[in-house]
């Protein structure tokens, strides 16, 4: 996969001349690179807060999550070094579809923050049926009726009381 | 003795037979459903499976483990569109069967083939788990550490294209696997005052959003055009006998490759099924007909898929690694019940292994009958609309995150995962290297620190130990073998480039 960018001269810091698609790839996978090296810097020094062993030969609990930080950098700071140098890793051709995802997402925490008020056998109902309507197709309306009664039928009936789940 | 005929007795009883029955439609459905499999429907499935009973639940689990993968073929041979990554290389041959009005003929193949692979993987598992597990409980600590970093090079088999971003999900699973109590001096880590998070992250709240949630999100930005449907009416799914007669010696040697694949760490179906159909197409004498609509065709990789089944169950109860994303998730179901897979097990709990040995062989025979008995209804199934799939997989995920624990934790930081597992999915990261970490995360750690106690702090414990050392040394094999591999590659390519230049200089 690797491209002809290190073989430019002075690009060996910037994204492939491969067309938009290996562009938004590096930025996606620089981004990510990034969020890698953060989580395992801050969780290496979270693993230093923690105390050390107290049995002979123990090495503690902060032994592992230090390794397993220290390994995270090291592979983190070799898929930067990767993207750097131009190799195109994979990403996202295609933009994030940010009003379906977010609404089919925000649709289903809405779901989970209401369960305690109305109960989640009704939540769910209501949340399916409505999130039905994100998705193209004909008869919506109809369809997201019979997808509602049908999830609070399934989560109420079967779950509630057939498997006695304590839904609230 | 006993724990053979307690297990043949769960089997065989009302419940047995029904969970086997339900998981078998389950399984088909799911896997017949392009984009999920059995490791969705698994995790979709788990936390409903706790007033079951570990026996009861396991036979669930594999039954519809087993039937996704032939479920998979379904839609391989009708739409085209392999149901899950293993059934790919059916689409080939299927799909170009049906084209030519034998879409009946070419799911019967795909089913009694998996069937045939079924069987034998489960034989595989009867005639090899407990001779290794045996084997296995003279194990020391130190070579368990061993044998957990060996499960976790596969995360180089299942890195896909890029072994780094393979490495950077195994060391963020490792990261979550510290989440909690630790295993040896009991000190909380990372929980940062909540008490949900003492027995550490919820392994089945991840894998729940991870798999599931994240498909569901994917699913509803999917807007690609399919190939077109067969509309063949499905009826029958009995071979006939010329047919057994073309394809049996594909279904045999399917199952072997898939039997032997299956038991390496990281190789499951997805790649069992097409090295079948390379070799069944090797050794036919008509190699031409391999691409449009060969009996064979089908034949060898829907084998091979349902026998890595039988074959991924060996590392896990014999030692008690999960090789594959699917077994990772049924240890989660073990955990659940208290249990951890291992050879152990055997003295534990025999009725249960017991069941898992006959109940794979039992469930291939299960899937059989209700594959035949409601293939025209399964047909129908998979014309239902994208919207009431990804919503009804965002409902079973909430209602089975929260049946865990009943906490509506577990339901936020399920949906949290779903997110992330997203966004991986968007930036081409595998997410199996995850959940192995997850689940191999405490085997490690524990017996790790274990051996250091017992040895006094003496690294060379490691090395000292025969068990240890080889599966250390199996490891490094396992995971500088792609890297190698990997810069031969790249090597090849750029003697290529080479080449090319000089030629045009000249």
């Amino acid at each position: 996969m690797m491209n002809k960018a290190s073989a430019v001269s002075n690009s060996n810091l910037s994204p492939a001349p491969g067309g938009e698609a290996i562009r938004s790839h590096f930025w996606q996978n620089l981004v990510a690179a990034g969020i890698f090296l953060a989580w395992n810097a801050s969780f290496l020094i979270m693993s230093f807060a923690l105390p050390p062993g107290h049995s002979r030969g123990d090495v503690g609990p902060g032994s592992l999550p230090m390794q397993v930080s220290i390994f995270g950098l090291i592979v983190s700071t070799v898929y930067l070094i990767q993207v750097l140098r131009g190799m195109d890793l994979g990403g996202s051709s295609d933009k994030i579809d940010v009003p379906r995802v977010a609404g089919l997402l925000g649709l289903f925490i809405a779901v989970a923050l209401s369960a305690n008020w109305i109960g989640l056998a009704l939540c769910l109902g209501i949340g399916t049926g409505v999130a039905t309507l994100l998705f193209p197709g004909q008869k919506p309306f109809v369809r997201a009726l019979a997808t509602g009664v049908g999830f609070w039928v399934i989560a109420y009936g079967l779950f509630g009381k057939l498997l006695e789940l304590p839904l609230p | 003795m006993d724990g053979i005929l307690q297990s043949l007795g769960v089997i065989f009883s009302f419940s047995g037979l029904a969970v086997l029955i339900i998981g078998a439609l389950l399984g088909i459905v799911i896997g017949a459903l392009p984009g999920l499999g059995p490791s969705i429907g698994l995790s979709l499935l788990i936390p409903f499976t706790y007033n079951l009973g570990p026996e009861l639940s396991m036979l669930m689990m594999i039954s519809l483990y087993t039937s996704a993968e032939y479920g998979g073929s379904i839609s391989a041979i009708l739409l085209s569109t392999p149901g899950t990554a293993a059934a790919a290389a059916t689409a080939i041959d299927g799909y170009a069967m049906a084209r030519k009005g034998k879409a009946n003929e070419a799911i019967s193949i795909s089913l009694t083939a998996s069937t045939v692979g079924g069987v034998f993987g489960g034989l595989a598992l009867l005639l090899l788990a407990m001779p290794l597990a045996s084997l296995a409980l003279k194990f020391g600590p130190a070579g368990y550490f061993a044998v957990g970093v060996f499960g976790l090079t596969s995360v180089a088999a299942l890195s896909g294209g890029s072994l780094v971003k393979g490495l950077v999900c195994a060391a963020f699973g490792l990261a979550l696997a510290t989440i909690g109590i630790d295993p040896i001096a009991g000190t909380p880590r990372f929980t940062f005052g909540l008490f949900e998070l003492y027995e550490g992250v919820p392994f089945l709240a991840a894998l729940i959003g991870l798999f599931a949630v994240s498909e569901a999100l994917v699913m509803i930005e999917n807007r690609v055009a399919a190939a077109p449907v067969i509309k063949d009416k499905v009826g029958h799914v009995f071979m006939s006998g010329a047919l057994w007669k073309e394809t049996w010696r594909s279904m045999l040697s399917g199952s072997v490759i898939g039997t032997l694949l299956g038991i390496l760490p990281g190789v499951g179906g997805n790649i069992a099924c097409w090295v079948a159909r390379d070799y069944a197409r090797a050794r036919d004498p008509h190699p031409e007909e391999y691409g449009h609509g060969s009996a064979n065709g089908i034949a060898a990789p829907e084998a091979s898929n349902n026998a890595t089944v039988g074959g991924a169950l060996v590392p896990l109860l014999a030692l008690g690694v999960p090789g594959s994303p699917t077994t990772a998730i049924m240890v989660g179901a073990l955990i659940m019940h208290g249990l951890h897979p291992g050879p152990q097990l055997f003295t534990e709990a025999p009725s249960l292994v017991y069941a898992i040995l006959f109940g794979t062989i039992i469930a291939s025979l299960v899937q059989y009958a209700a594959g035949s008995l409601f293939l025209p209804l399964m047909a129908r199934v998979m014309r239902l609309p994208d919207a009431v799939i990804a919503v009804g997989i965002m409902a079973f995920a909430v209602l089975g995150a929260f049946a865990i624990r009943n906490l509506m934790f577990d339901v936020y930081l399920m949906l949290g995962f779903g997110v992330v597992g997203y966004l991986m999915k968007k930036l081409r990261f595998p997410v199996a290297p995850i959940v192995l970490a997850m689940v191999l995360g405490y085997l490690v750690e524990s017996n790790y620190r274990t051996a250091l106690v017992s040895s006094q702090g003496d690294y060379m414990i490691f090395i000292t130990d025969p068990v240890s050392l080889l599966f250390l040394v199996l490891s490094l094999v396992s995971l500088l073998t792609p890297l190698w591999r990997a810069l031969q590659a790249r090597r090849a390519r750029r003697i290529d480039v080479d080449e090319a230049a000089n030629g045009t200089v000249r």
